[in-house]
């Protein structure tokens, strides 16, 4: 049985309806979340949603804090994992942020598992969590380890990484997995819409070839 | 560079995981060499092997409902084709070799045709991501949920589609838009156009895309069902019991012939997904 916390840090709470889908149904899990009023902070598994507020020096404690409780440290969604659209945040309403005022969450703390997605499906907790309860490492699971040691995944990465070292296979990846539509193929390679990228990282993680370098790169 | 090739691609070596190593053909409860039975072959389709004839069984059991697959349309152009009956898969036959990875129209093709259980039929890397999806779907979009059977087709790597192209008008003056098919044997590529010309792969290999180099998943470890060509017959890993469950079913109701493999042409095979993973040890080394 793993006791898994949750926490949201701000966002579109988008993260925490996928977790508390997920979660209504879950087996194998003791299931508690701020949103439901029954948080304490402490726990197996600590799952957190939303990019840290640089300027909110209070969350940022609260994170260091969440760190030394916590066995194991998720960031969950797309902000949390690798800051998601969170990154385009600029001026407008109160506390008018900057470029680099929202941050991924490793940016504070170290992450064990980052889940990028924009939201996680609801459908891949329970697969996540049995990975996490039986101990076995797949390759998958590997891959959400390494995305923890990267504070940005996007598909403006994927182009650089991959596209344009002409290490893409064309397999059409990225164009499936991008949420806004934002890869499309020209000439039969990958090309980004700028505009539209929300810097999720899905497109990323999808990739046979981005996958399997995350890996070698950052885990040994 | 300051590391030196060959000991940075020892060390990537030992980096991979521990399947590559001991294991080049992934996990599989079965090994099997397969043909066509006798019922698809008294049809008078002559063209499928056994993996065609093992979707037209998942098919008439009513297990899946469509086939989605790549297939050629010209030359080296591939198309998406969505079988739903026995006449479509078999006369999509020729289309077991696909010179280049499909892309594309994959979701729209599911999403429009109202398929709710069906076969893919691909090449290692799209069977690796398309598991992904399955086991760890990111998105609300993805219709992990519909797809039933991942079959991997054994691939060495493919071609840069332009290089490939240009080299042949060069030396061999075959116009790329005249290019009817393109046919493989064990050896060679024969380019069907405005000339009839066979290039042997020695010759060629040199024109695959950079990124298959780095692949190292000669048979599609992802995947329930992986397959490939050795001579006329097909070359079956089975990677679970349900998919030994059907294919055993399937040699009974005479769709495929299965006989066990003896050890020379396992290791046979177990050589080449070897070869593939020392080659893209040394290319990932020189990335890294």
């Amino acid at each position: 049985m793993l006791n898994v916390t949750h926490i949201d840090l701000g966002g579109c709470e988008g993260c925490s309806v996928a977790l508390l889908r997920a979660m209504l149904n879950a087996k194998n899990c003791n299931f508690k979340s701020r949103l439901t009023g029954e948080f304490d902070g402490d726990g197996d598994v600590v799952m957190v949603s939303g990019p840290i507020c640089m300027n909110d020096s209070e969350k940022i404690e609260m994170l260091k804090e969440l760190r030394k409780k916590a066995k194991l440290l998720i960031a969950f969604g797309s902000c949390a994992a690798v800051g998601g659209i969170t990154r385009y945040c600029r001026g407008g309403q109160q506390p008018k942020p900057h470029h680099m005022t929202f941050q991924p969450i490793n940016a504070v703390v170290t992450v064990d598992y980052a889940i990028p997605g924009c939201p996680p499906s609801p459908r891949m907790i329970q697969p996540f969590m049995n990975a996490l309860a039986n101990g076995k490492q797949s390759n998958y699971i590997q891959i959400f380890k390494a995305v923890a040691e990267v504070k940005k995944l996007s598909g403006f990465d994927l182009i650089d990484d991959i596209v344009l070292q002409n290490i893409c296979i064309s397999c059409g990846a990225c164009v499936l997995s991008c949420p806004t539509g934002a890869m499309h193929m020209v000439s039969g390679k990958p090309d980004l819409i700028v505009e539209k990228c929300i810097r999720c990282g899905t497109c990323y993680v999808r990739c046979p070839r981005a996958s399997q370098l995350l890996i070698r790169r950052y885990l040994k | 560079m300051s590391k030196s090739i060959p000991t940075a691609y020892k060390e990537v070596f030992k980096m991979m995981p521990s399947w590559y190593l001991e294991k080049p053909l992934g996990d599989y409860v079965a090994i099997y060499m397969g043909k066509a039975g006798r019922k698809i072959a008294a049809e008078g389709a002559a063209g499928g092997g056994a993996i065609t004839s093992f979707l037209c069984y998942l098919l008439d059991n009513g297990i899946i409902d469509g086939v989605v697959a790549a297939r050629k349309s010209k030359g080296l152009e591939g198309e998406i084709v969505v079988a739903r009956t026995r006449e479509d898969i078999i006369k999509s036959a020729g289309s077991r070799w696909q010179v280049l990875p499909f892309t594309l129209k994959l979701k729209e093709t599911i999403e429009n045709e109202s398929l709710r259980s069906m076969a893919i039929v691909g090449l290692p890397c799209q069977i690796n991501f398309l598991r992904q999806m399955k086991t760890f779907p990111l998105l609300e979009t993805d219709f992990s949920n519909k797809i039933s059977m991942l079959i991997s087709l054994f691939c060495f790597g493919t071609f840069a589609q332009e290089s490939i192209l240009s080299y042949v008008r060069e030396k061999y003056g075959i116009e790329p838009s005249s290019i009817e098919e393109i046919k493989i044997s064990q050896k060679a590529l024969k380019f069907i156009g405005n000339k009839e010309v066979e290039i042997k792969f020695d010759e060629i290999t040199k024109y695959t895309q950079v990124g298959c180099l780095l692949c190292p998943d000669y048979t599609g470890v992802a995947s329930d069902i992986s397959a490939g060509t050795i001579e006329d017959k097909t070359f079956i890993i089975v990677r679970n019991n349900e998919a030994n469950e059907m294919l055993k079913d399937a040699n009974k109701k005479g769709y495929i012939e299965i006989e066990n493999v003896n050890e020379t042409e396992i290791e046979r095979v177990e050589r080449k997904a070897t070869e593939k993973i020392k080659r893209a040890s040394r290319y990932i080394a020189q990335l890294l």
